[in-house]
């Protein structure tokens, strides 16, 4: 269970205070698939990384399950970011020196596992975005695609209370950004929860509640039905 | 994170810019491999020194009229006379033997063949004294000295340029010094000693002190007197024993300077001492250079990495993991620079020692200082660069392009 109780982000650039979220509250429940959707300037990007613990609010209160982490200093954010949210980033993000397995390891090695288990549970992440087959290539000998599989594995391999999604299909064309989509509908049907930030409507469509920003501010919040993208889409994992 | 996975993924970002690493480490190599060489170059030549001194003679005090500037050494030259010689043995219990000596510059020929030569005016006791050996036949004896006898021993040197492979023993040979010339029978040859300090015996001649003093040199005053310690513990007595006596002679403790091998040694120690302190602070100098190389480097690749420490750190690693990431490159920068420099400075040292015919001397001491201080530079200009990178703010870092 997540819940925002009147967030609120104020930036001052010099004398200017720029109130990027003005009293933001809403809950998602765990297992929950929630879009954030807005146009630029709308605070998306500023709930996003509050929510993503890379950032705190100015005031307001931030509960992850159950517990307060609006006021938890830089290294119990870390712990919080490693244990439980997985991201997965517009650009991929994958580091380029590492392998395939070895970006998976990452959040595994921070969370001072040893070498052979990290393997282990990264091989068997990477299975289930069905990159078995690529555990021992360089980011830059796979496509787009496959990176983003890449990236979503390493988001799920610490078993995060939440992946969180910030325009996950921005750089991919519409058939392989479908292909991500489907895997996002995957583990939520599994039981994941997940907040999937985005501009596109189709794409925000693919979650069962949409949080529509605009200033800042929660303009409403629509409701999709429940159990609307749970089982439904194609069965990823052999498109690549 | 281990410290294991922290130093792997160091390396491979070292790897991975494999040239800028390379140069970065060579500020560290120069730097240890300077401070190596300059100190193990020193303490060879201290080495050498010191064993030339102790080679030149045994427990041996040289007394010498004292030239220092501002000092009055000249005024009592009219005391240096062969008399002086027995009066300090009777005056100091601690000294065994005394020699008073004078040199002149001289031609010695023989035949067709002549040499230059520094000539020795000595005693019996000299040869005791400075440790000299007699390869062919005698050294000079007490009744040559009292008759003022035309007798010389050369040296190795002199001999084997006036005789050749020939038998000198016997033969008859003429002095040239000044407007003095006179015939010498060659009665000793000395065994080769090779040079020492300022000095060579091999191209000496030995010549009875009372016959260089009274029948070939206008100058009639003993140059200096050789005295020998009758131990090495009584040296330092023997030297403040023939100090009091010289004092109360020439009315002042000036006069003269009294000085023993051990404290002959002492001084050239000090000196030896602080050149390679000078050198191998300037060598240091050059070691905190390459400790700014390093942070350069890191401050290079901080910034180039900004969006992986951003990334890093959105997968869980706190500011910590971050600084000792940051923290182990430029260890293992100044680490690799460091070993690299000490097996260069080994090589450097051994190689002054080898040209300049020294004992070679790589100091343990300074090997573990350079590498200690090499790492040090490592660690304290590493600070700042990783304080830097784990100081980011996630933020701005993932947004970095």
């Amino acid at each position: 269970m997540i819940s925002l109780q009147n967030i609120t982000k104020v930036y001052s650039m010099g004398p200017v205070e720029v109130r990027a979220l003005d009293d933001v509250s809403f809950d998602i429940s765990d297992g929950d698939y929630v879009s954030i959707m807005g146009p630029s300037g709308s605070g998306k990007s500023t709930l996003m990384h509050i929510v993503g613990c890379l950032d705190r609010p100015s005031s307001g209160r931030y509960s992850l399950q159950g517990e307060d982490v609006s006021t938890l200093d830089d290294t119990e954010l870390a712990h919080v970011r490693n244990k439980r949210i997985g991201f997965v980033f517009q650009q991929f993000n994958l580091l380029p020196r590492e392998t395939v397995l070895g970006n998976v390891e990452i959040p595994l090695m921070y969370a001072g596992l040893g070498g052979r288990e990290r393997r282990r549970i990264a091989a068997a992440a990477l299975a289930r975005v069905g990159l078995a087959d690529r555990m021992h290539h360089r980011p830059a000998e796979i496509s787009g695609g496959q990176k983003q599989r890449v990236a979503i594995a390493r988001a799920l391999v610490n078993s995060p209370s939440l992946i969180l999604a910030d325009e996950p299909t921005g750089n991919l064309d519409s058939r392989t950004g479908g292909e991500i989509l489907a895997i996002l509908d995957k583990l939520n049907a599994e039981g994941c929860t997940i907040v999937l930030v985005t501009h596109d409507r189709s794409v925000a469509e693919r979650a069962r509640r949409i949080v529509q920003l605009r200033d800042g501010a929660v303009e409403r919040i629509e409701d999709l039905g429940v159990g609307r993208s749970a089982g439904r889409g194609p069965e990823f994992g052999g498109h690549s | 994170m281990g410290i294991a996975e922290t130093i792997g993924v160091a390396l491979r970002n070292l790897w991975a810019n494999k040239l800028r690493t390379a140069l970065s480490v060579l500020g560290i190599v120069i730097g240890v491999a300077s401070v190596i060489t300059m100190i193990s170059a020193g303490s060879s030549a201290q080495k050498q020194i010191t064993s030339d001194i102790s080679a030149l003679g045994s427990n041996m005090i040289m007394v010498t009229p004292n030239l220092k500037p501002g000092t009055q050494g000249r005024n009592y030259q009219h005391l240096l006379t062969m008399s002086l010689a027995d009066q300090i043995q009777a005056a100091a219990p601690a000294v065994s033997a005394v020699s008073p000596v004078a040199q002149m510059e001289g031609r010695i020929i023989a035949g067709g063949s002549s040499a230059s030569a520094v000539i020795t005016g000595i005693t019996p006791a000299y040869t005791r004294i400075v440790s000299t050996r007699i390869a062919l036949g005698r050294s000079l004896i007490q009744s040559e000295i009292d008759a003022a006898a035309h007798s010389i021993v050369l040296g190795a040197e002199a001999a084997t340029d006036l005789f050749g492979s020939e038998d000198p023993i016997g033969r008859h040979v003429a002095l040239v010094s000044g407007d003095h010339r006179a015939p010498f029978t060659v009665v000793g040859v000395t065994e080769s000693k090779g040079a020492l300090l300022w000095t060579n015996a091999d191209t000496q001649a030995f010549i009875p002190v009372t016959t260089l003093l009274y029948r070939m040199s206008p100058i009639k005053r003993v140059s200096t007197y050789f005295c020998q310690a009758s131990s090495a513990q009584a040296a330092d007595v023997a030297v403040a024993q023939v100090e009091r006596f010289l004092a109360s002679v020439a009315g002042t403790p000036d006069a003269f300077s009294v000085a023993s091998q051990a404290s002959l040694i002492d001084a050239i120690k000090q000196v030896t001492a602080t050149m390679t302190l000078l050198l191998g602070t300037i060598a240091g100098i050059s070691l905190i250079v390459g400790g700014i190389g390093i942070m350069n480097t890191l401050l290079t690749s901080v910034a180039e990495r900004t969006r992986e420490i951003g990334v890093r750190k959105s997968l869980g690693a706190c500011n910590r993991d971050i600084l000792l990431q940051f923290l182990s490159e430029a260890l293992v920068l100044s680490m690799l620079g460091g070993t690299v420099g000490m097996l260069l400075g080994w090589l450097g040292g051994a190689g002054i020692a080898r040209i300049a015919g020294w004992p070679v001397s790589v100091d343990l001491s300074s090997v573990v200082a350079a590498v200690s201080f090499s790492t040090a530079v490592g660690l304290i200009f590493g600070t700042y660069p990783a304080l830097q990178a784990s100081r980011m703010d996630p933020v701005q870092a993932l947004r970095y392009e």
